[in-house]
């Protein structure tokens, strides 16, 4: 491929064997010069036409005329772009004053140009720099003297070339910012379609709360969590090892849920964005991404929004299964507490319940008056939920509302304290719980269900200080309401207290209740005036009143005995008089 | 004789003397690397000399371009001790240079070919005559045809603008501008350029 080095014999040859140049045209240098100059014209349109920004094309274009012919360029303005402006000034034009008049004689130049006036200088003229649309700016020149006719011809040629070159590159920068822009589109639409596939997986596979974390955990990079209302965090996705925690938020969270409800999109809340789906008025779930560094953007708010549509349908669906499994599980009840027998087991079964496992009935109420049976039901079963779950059972509570309390039939656990401690703080302020006894067939709820309520209502005994009372506990009222006949209980209630209950009747009075009050602190006189909030003169009055009416001798043991034994029956009487 | 169109990366034929323009550093090295790393691949005595970027940096860029050094097949100097070795440029000292320099290659025998390339990029830091320019690429075309070589000149078009293009447009056959070969069959001599201007 290469020759030894030596002296080459032949300097002119080429690769086709023909001279390289053309024999010099005879005396004619002025010929051959101005060829030579229209060839390094074409050179330069063309390195002019490569350059994509306006200052390079001047800097060519005005540089190039002292090599063209004897002339100088003062400058260039152009008309487009970002507002008119000057470019490669020089000597006069960069005076401010000169620069205005100028400008006010190109404005009234026809697009090709022409001569200018400018002082101290004996010939100036503003070539056009024109493209086939318009007059993109002018070029201006100035000569001791008046160029020659052919000189002045490659001049309007290179303004020619560069009006071109400036008008390519101002098309090629309109399509470089309109590719840039279709590109961003295609981008984002391709982004979106693949949020939008990757989300449609998850809800035709039946992915849950945990797919959509997961998807967008994937799909953003950044840790993502759902949180229900309070805070408690029902799916996380993340790198592996990492703990993705509860929200903590500088705002109280219930702010935080409504100003994003109120927004529609994604929001940005301290370390979180997070965006809020409620399906139903009771329910409300926060999908957020973890995002301290605050990385995301209109990627990752489209895949918030679009895993917030997904979550709306999860969270709607498992809702109306609660709804369903609420309602089954609420006839389920009503039939077991009425006495239905083994044929529930199925039906039971079918909720996620085995009837052969140990039950209770319990009871709760509450003294709260400022929320609805709904609200109340909502919380008892968001309690059970959670206690349920956390001891490894998954079925949704047996529940069902029982006038002002409800009823939760829930499988027996040697923790059930937890439990019970978890639905009274649940219940609220005056929250109070009766448990039954255990239920080991179908037919023992009927009774656990009226020990749950007898202790229930004890509870609620006035200077009851027991807001959790178990049947098992009740002692001497478990004994007077398992009596099998009532209207023996009616019989002595009447024989000993039965005077006093007609007097206080008649003279709307509670003498019965003082009486109560009485026994329980073993005849006190301090301790039952401060138990009913009363003067220690007036309990004394009402005993001897009471002792009065009865006829009973309170100072005797037996007497006492008995009539505090009657006291408690008259209050089971009471209690089952209202199951 | 015709080197393979890929040989010098720039598609140059022997006895090539062609000029490069550019006007980015990318531009350049567009040029520059590619015909460097052909001549080196080729077995060529390659000299470099550099004027806008360091030698460093371009050996940096070259694989095999240090080993090259070590051996002697690959010379690169910066413009300062070449061209304006004497703190301007003289043309007759330059071109007494390369013909010693091409004589000797030539007696010693150990190359067969001659890559040369050389950035002119000073020409407005050194404030030399434009006729100095356009006598010393004229030499240049005529050197190239005496030895198995071909040479590339480079001219940075943002720092001596577009005279210099003009003006070696009018005085060469060929030219080579954004890879594209130009030529001009009615190319004046530097000696008719240097009367024109005066």
């Amino acid at each position: 491929m290469t020759a030894s080095l030596g002296l080459a014999h032949d300097a002119a040859s080429t690769a086709d064997g023909s001279s390289s140049t053309v024999p010099p045209l005879d005396g004619d240098l002025t010929l051959r010069e101005q060829l030579s100059s229209l060839r390094g014209l074409l050179a330069l349109s063309m390195l002019m036409t490569e350059r994509r920004q306006p200052d390079e094309i001047i800097h060519l274009a005005a540089t190039a005329v002292p090599a063209l012919v004897s002339a100088r360029t003062l400058g260039a303005h152009l008309t487009f772009g970002e507002g008119a402006r000057w470019h490669e000034t020089t000597g006069t034009l960069n005076e401010p004053m000169t620069r205005a008049d100028v400008l006010s004689q190109l404005q009234h130049l026809p697009g090709s140009g022409g001569e200018l006036a400018i002082a101290d200088m004996h010939w100036a003229w503003a070539f056009g720099l024109l493209s086939p649309a318009e007059t993109v700016g002018y070029l201006i020149v100035t000569a001791e003297h008046r160029p020659e006719e052919a000189d002045l011809l490659l001049l309007r040629s290179l303004a020619q070339q560069t009006g071109i070159a400036l008008a390519n590159a101002r098309l090629h920068t309109t399509h470089s910012a309109t590719h840039t822009v279709l590109n961003e589109t295609i981008t984002s639409l391709r982004n979106k379609t693949a949020i939008h596939d990757r989300f449609t997986k998850v809800a035709l596979a039946g992915g849950g709360q945990q797919g959509v974390v997961d998807a967008l955990f994937e799909l953003t990079g950044l840790p993502a969590s759902i949180e229900d209302r309070s805070g408690k965090v029902l799916a996380s996705a993340g790198p592996p090892g990492t703990q993705i925690h509860r929200a903590t938020f500088s705002k109280k969270r219930e702010q935080v849920w409504q100003a994003a409800l109120r927004s529609g999109h994604p929001i940005r809340v301290d370390d979180r964005l997070l965006t809020v789906v409620r399906p139903h008025p009771d329910v409300l779930g926060v999908l957020m991404l973890v995002d301290p560094g605050q990385l995301a953007d209109d990627h990752e708010s489209v895949a918030l929004e679009h895993g917030a549509t997904v979550l709306a349908i999860e969270l709607a669906r498992l809702h109306g299964l609660a709804e369903t499994e609420l309602r089954l599980g609420r006839n389920l009840v009503a039939d077991l507490i009425s006495g239905a027998g083994d044929e529930v087991f199925d039906r039971a079964q079918a909720l996620g319940h085995d009837l052969r496992r140990p039950h209770r009935v319990i009871m709760v109420s509450s003294d709260r008056r400022d929320d609805s049976p709904d609200d109340f039901l909502l919380r008892i079963r968001e309690s059970l939920s959670g206690s349920i779950v956390a001891t490894g059972n998954t079925p949704p509570p047996l529940l069902m509302p029982s006038g002002p309390a409800i009823v939760a039939l829930v499988p027996y656990k040697s923790t059930e304290t937890e439990l019970l401690s978890s639905l009274l703080k649940a219940a609220g302020r005056g929250g109070r719980i009766g448990v039954g006894g255990i239920c080991r067939k179908p037919t023992d709820f009927p009774r656990s269900h009226r020990e749950a309520q007898l202790a229930l209502r004890v509870s609620e005994m006035p200077r009851n200080n027991s807001a959790i009372l178990r049947y098992d506990d009740l002692g001497v009222y478990q004994l007077l309401s398992e009596n099998s006949d009532p209207r023996t209980l009616q019989t002595f209630v009447q024989r000993w207290l039965g005077s006093l209950i007609d007097y206080d009747a008649a003279h709307e009075s509670d003498f019965t209740e003082t009486l109560s009050a009485f026994l329980d602190v073993g005849g006190n006189y301090d301790a039952t005036a401060q138990a009913l909030h009363i003067g220690r003169s007036t309990v004394r009055y009402r005993i001897r009143r009471i002792q009065q009416i009865t006829g009973h001798d309170l100072s005797d043991p037996e007497v006492r005995f008995q009539v505090q034994l009657a006291v408690r029956a008259w209050a089971t009487v009471q209690v089952l008089s209202r199951l | 004789m015709t080197l393979e169109a890929s040989s010098h990366g720039l598609g140059l034929d022997h006895h090539d003397h062609v000029c490069g323009f550019y006007y980015t550093a990318e531009e350049r090295d567009a040029m520059l690397l590619p015909y460097l790393r052909e001549g080196l691949a080729s077995g060529n005595k390659c000299v470099a000399v550099v004027d806008s970027t360091r030698p460093e940096d371009v050996v940096a860029q070259l694989p095999g371009a240090q080993e090259a050094i070590d051996s002697g097949q690959f010379e690169i100097y910066d413009s300062d001790e070449t061209y304006l070795s004497t703190g301007a440029f003289d043309p007759d000292l330059t071109i007494d240079f390369w013909e010693e320099r091409a004589k000797g290659l030539a007696e010693e025998g150990v190359f067969d070919f001659i890559t040369l390339t050389g950035e002119l990029s000073w020409i407005d830091r050194a404030d030399t005559p434009r006729e100095d320019i356009v006598r010393y690429e004229s030499w240049a075309d005529q050197f190239v045809s005496k030895y198995p070589m071909t040479i590339l000149c480079l001219y940075d078009l943002r720092r001596l603008g577009s005279a210099v293009l003009m003006d070696l447009m009018r005085t060469h056959p060929k030219l080579l501008m954004g890879g594209l070969l130009l030529e001009n069959p009615h190319h004046i001599s530097s000696d008719e350029f240097s009367t024109s201007r005066h």
